[in-house]
């Protein structure tokens, strides 16, 4: 109540024998029984504050209306999760593609492993070359005899 | 399809990556309406929920189950904000004072400027606005309550502040609004 009596003079609307702020509590429904008496009983004969109060109410009013929040949500807001959560947990989690990525470089560490194991893998390359280089030899051979025999039948 | 926070709580115990998804699913736009709402622009809003979540993500595998997880991302989403303004302000401060100065000129610009200006604001825009250039505290707090309708205990834990004091940003907010709306002509009264 003592509340109420200050004088609020620092505003040129202000009637001088209300606190604003108790009028948005009033608006707000936290006043007790018998301050809110005294406020209903002052707006009952002050225009200005029932215009104050008026201009509170549209207030509260804009001011709760969910529209005037709504707002669009960037796209960049979903694809940030990923990168936030590794920061978060550091190396030893990583993401699913890079957990994918790092699957198919096991793979390929593996298979080079095991081909170390196949009997004669070691081999392999050396014979391969070897092969080439005979079957080379070999058709180089044939050819020329080929020619050789085709010239001799002209 | 919105989880519930033990879902995630479940999630995490059994992959932590797959929870903290969940989390960030249920809360990033809670938290980005707030970020943007204060911040006023997207680029701000989103470096503000990056920093939310990091410090979100750091510190929930010591989050203990029988709390509820908002009033926890509710507190670190204010800090985070209150603390990025403040920052980004320092930064910055000895280069702006030319936009410092517009901004002055524009508060004591004639009431013809401002009129001509109304027509094509509407409400949205000039209520946007009007908390665009309320204190960063005032701003908050009112945010808080208006927006996601918080209590005022609420609203004290969450800033760390008295509950009377933010009942006085509070009603400091609003007056400077409703001043604000008035001036721009937005209601006929």
């Amino acid at each position: 109540m003592e509340e109420a009596l200050n004088l609020n003079t620092d505003n040129e609307n202000s009637c001088g024998k209300m606190d604003k702020a108790l009028l948005q509590d009033y608006l707000e429904g936290i006043v007790d029984p018998l301050l809110k008496l005294f406020i209903e009983e002052h707006l009952s004969i002050c225009k200005t504050c029932r215009r104050e109060l008026s201009e509170l109410k549209l207030m509260f009013w804009e001011l709760g209306n969910k529209n005037n929040y709504a707002l669009e949500y960037p796209e960049e807001l979903e694809g940030m999760a990923e990168g936030l959560i590794d920061k978060a947990l550091g190396r030893e989690q990583t993401s699913p593609a890079r957990q994918i990525i790092n699957m198919q470089l096991n793979n390929i560490k593996m298979s080079r492993k095991f081909m170390e194991y196949l009997p004669g893998a070691k081999q392999t390359p050396e014979m391969l070359k070897k092969a080439s280089k005979d079957l080379a030899k070999g058709v180089g051979k044939g050819v020329r005899k080929g020619v050789k025999r085709m010239l001799a039948a002209k | 399809m919105e989880v519930s926070d033990i879902t995630i709580f479940r999630e995490y115990q059994k992959n932590s990556r797959r929870g903290l998804e969940l989390l960030y699913e249920r809360y990033k736009k809670y938290v980005y309406s707030i970020a943007f709402h204060y911040s006023g622009n997207k680029e701000d809003a989103l470096d503000m929920t990056q920093e939310v979540f990091i410090s979100v993500f750091k510190a929930f595998g010591g989050f203990k189950e029988q709390y509820s997880i908002l009033p926890w991302i509710k507190k670190i989403t204010v800090n985070k904000c209150l603390n990025f303004i403040r920052s980004k302000r320092e930064n910055v401060s000895l280069n702006e004072t030319n936009e410092n100065g517009d901004e002055l000129q524009n508060i004591v610009c004639s009431s013809d400027t401002a009129e001509a200006a109304i027509v094509c604001k509407d409400t949205k825009k000039a209520l946007e606005e009007a908390i665009k250039k309320l204190p960063d505290n005032q701003r908050m707090a009112l945010l808080l309550r208006h927006m996601k309708q918080m209590k005022y205990e609420e609203i004290a834990g969450a800033m760390k502040l008295p509950a009377g004091t933010v009942k006085t940003l509070i009603h400091k907010g609003r007056a400077t609004i409703k001043e604000n709306l008035v001036r721009q002509g937005v209601w006929e009264l």
